[in-house]
């Protein structure tokens, strides 16, 4: 039994009315069509929306728009065409280069261009000229650490005759230093547009060691060969390695095989510097341009100063009194700047089938004296040397160009 | 009493205590709907007030709806096109609840929908399908005008589209006091009628939502 929970009256179970006051005394739900939307104001409601759409889309498609894909590549079609454009580093003008990753050395300057390229999308054809009439402005910025020792530096953009391809370059000072920074190339189109374009470089730091006299014994050709070929065989490959040698005088040889130690001399207050009197030989083994600074080489007449098989920069440095004071062969390539070539049978032998041409400059350098200044053999190379500031006097002959090298000698002085 | 027939007897019954008045329905067949009733509310149409069971013997408690008869109305005036719609509508609502239960009301027309203030509630419903003689003239014929759709004549099953014709048959009555067949309502009304009233119930509206939407 249960009661009426209106009037107390007794019921029976499952009873849904009270006999004794006449009302309902079980729970009802109110029952009512699902609610929609009337089929008139669903369409007028959606034709309302496709009305604004069209009108919103039309606004859209007539503002300025930005091209920024995050990349180094960014294709733009306007009323003329489509346009591929990029950001690179290299010469192929096809190739965006959006990370970029380079290896420096400690102490080193470089100078890297960022080339801005504009191609015909289908044809591939350099469409530089007749895109460029559309830009309002270019610009570059670099986002980089603020704490960074060296910071990068950047010229503006602008177009470079050593890059007739690139529409546009800007020039990156960096040092090992500087740090990782990110290129944004910013093109401001004349109907609004905006492109950007992103290049990110990374730098590793190539590791670099020197070694001074204080802490190390180089005294004696011994101790100094001793200590290249040690380095030569504890110090990684990669490794740029600085022997800094005092002002004596080496009157035994030095090999150097291994690893691409950079020797540079000193002077002391009495004037005396750095000196081998003989040969020191470069083999063909060495990876790396092995870099001689400010010393000497003085020789008998009987032998070479510097017989070179792998890559070797001079500066500062003389050789005198060498039946041939510096040979280039095998697969060397030499270089000499700010030298002196003096009393020697042949100052300078080129006389090298390699393939890797470093620097074609031969700049400032003085030949005195010498039975053939300047003999070239063989040269690895078509385009010309360069001896621009260098001095030709009281030579035998001062160049016996043997293999018809093309030379710049416009700017040489002969006496 | 109401109304007798072989298989029951409606009676109007008041109550002692309260004055109160209710419709009082036995019968015999099944109950399920008016079971199924107990346990809502639809302002359209009668509240089922209690639903008892003895073997086949059903006896069913109903509200009682006192108010005007729309047919008894019809007869001095029509409906306005706003009236018409206004109770359309809540016409459909009922047969909503209806057909929600899987019933049909077979029965729609004037002299079944009663105005009490601004609410029409249907009344005489066949939530049970057994108490109404099949295809008799004198529960399915307002005088000269056919509220049941052809197929209640025993042409085919009968379905809840047959109270959609009915429906448009009477929106039809409320707005020109004629059958669709002799002077059809003109106007976007006109066409909801003559949906609702094609033979072929496959070709009318196929729910009471549908038939809504076009009203509304």
């Amino acid at each position: 039994m249960k009661t009426c929970p209106h009037c107390g009256a007794p019921l029976p179970d499952g009873a849904s009315f009270c006999h004794n006051c006449a009302r309902a005394v079980n729970a009802r739900s109110r029952v009512s069509p699902p609610w929609h939307m009337p089929r008139r104001v669903l369409y007028s409601t959606l034709l309302i929306v496709l009305v604004l759409a069209l009108a919103v889309g039309g606004w859209l498609y007539t503002r300025p728009k930005v091209y920024d894909n995050g990349t180094a590549e960014v294709i733009y079609t306007d009323q003329d065409g489509t346009y591929q454009i990029l950001a690179g580093y290299g010469t192929d003008r096809f190739e965006p280069v959006h990370e970029y990753t380079t290896e420096c050395e400690e102490r080193e300057e470089y100078r890297m261009p960022s080339r801005l390229y504009i191609n015909h999308q289908e044809s591939g054809a350099n469409a530089k000229e007749v895109f460029i009439r559309k830009v309002e402005a270019v610009t570059v910025d670099v986002i980089q650490s603020d704490d960074s020792p060296i910071p990068w530096r950047w010229s503006e953009p602008k177009a470079m005759s050593f890059a007739p391809d690139a529409a546009m370059i800007s020039l990156l000072d960096f040092t090992a230093q500087s740090g990782p920074m990110e290129l944004i190339w910013t093109i401001h189109m004349e109907n609004g547009d905006i492109i950007r374009l992103y290049q990110k470089v990374e730098l590793i730091p190539i590791p670099t060691y020197h070694y001074y006299p204080e802490d190390t014994p180089m005294e004696t050709a011994e101790e100094l060969q001793t200590l290249v070929d040690k380095i030569g065989a504890e110090v990684e490959e990669a490794a740029i390695v600085y022997i800094h040698l005092p002002p004596v005088t080496y009157t035994g040889g030095l090999t150097i095989e291994q690893c691409s130690v950079n020797l540079i001399g000193s002077t002391d207050e009495k004037g005396r510097r750095t000196t081998f009197t003989s040969t020191v030989r470069l083999s063909s083994t060495l990876d790396n341009i092995v870099y001689f600074d400010d010393i000497d080489f003085v020789g008998n007449r009987n032998s070479i100063g510097i017989s070179a098989a792998s890559r070797l920069h001079l500066t500062g440095c003389s050789l005198s009194g060498w039946k041939t004071g510096l040979l280039g062969y095998g697969y060397a390539w030499v270089n000499a700047d700010e030298c002196v070539f003096e009393d020697n049978l042949v100052g300078f032998h080129f006389n090298a089938t390699g393939g890797y041409v470093s620097d074609r400059s031969y700049l400032d350098n003085v030949f005195r004296n010498n039975g053939t200044a300047v003999l070239l053999e063989q040269v690895p190379t078509d385009t010309d040397l360069i001896f621009g500031g260098t001095r030709f006097s009281g030579n035998g002959t001062d160049i016996d160009n043997r293999c018809g090298q093309a030379l710049d000698i416009s700017k040489a002085i002969f006496e | 009493m109401l109304k007798e027939s072989p298989r029951g007897a409606v009676r109007l019954i008041r109550h002692r205590a309260t004055g109160q008045r209710f419709v009082l329905r036995q019968f015999t067949g099944s109950a399920e709907v008016y079971q199924r009733l107990l346990g809502c509310t639809c302002p359209n149409l009668p509240a089922v007030f209690e639903a008892v069971s003895q073997g086949d013997r059903h006896i069913v408690l109903e509200e009682y709806i006192q108010g005007d008869n729309l047919g008894e109305l019809l007869q001095s005036a029509l409906c306005s096109p706003r009236e018409t719609r206004d109770i359309a509508l809540q016409i459909c609502r009922a047969l909503w609840t209806l057909h929600s239960m899987s019933a049909v009301h077979r029965d729609v027309k004037p002299e079944n929908i009663i105005l009490r203030g601004d609410n029409a509630v249907l009344i005489d419903f066949d939530a049970a399908r057994l108490h109404k003689p099949e295809a008799s003239a004198g529960t399915q014929i307002l005088g000269t005008v056919g509220f049941a759709a052809p197929e209640q004549y025993g042409l085919s099953q009968s379905d809840l589209r047959s109270d959609i014709y009915s429906l448009g048959v009477l929106i039809n009555v409320m707005l020109t006091g004629e059958h669709p067949s002799k002077k059809l309502v003109e106007g976007r009304m006109g066409r909801v009628v003559q949906r609702c009233t094609q033979v072929n119930p496959a070709k009318r509206y196929q729910t009471i939502l549908r038939l809504m939407e076009a009203i509304e």
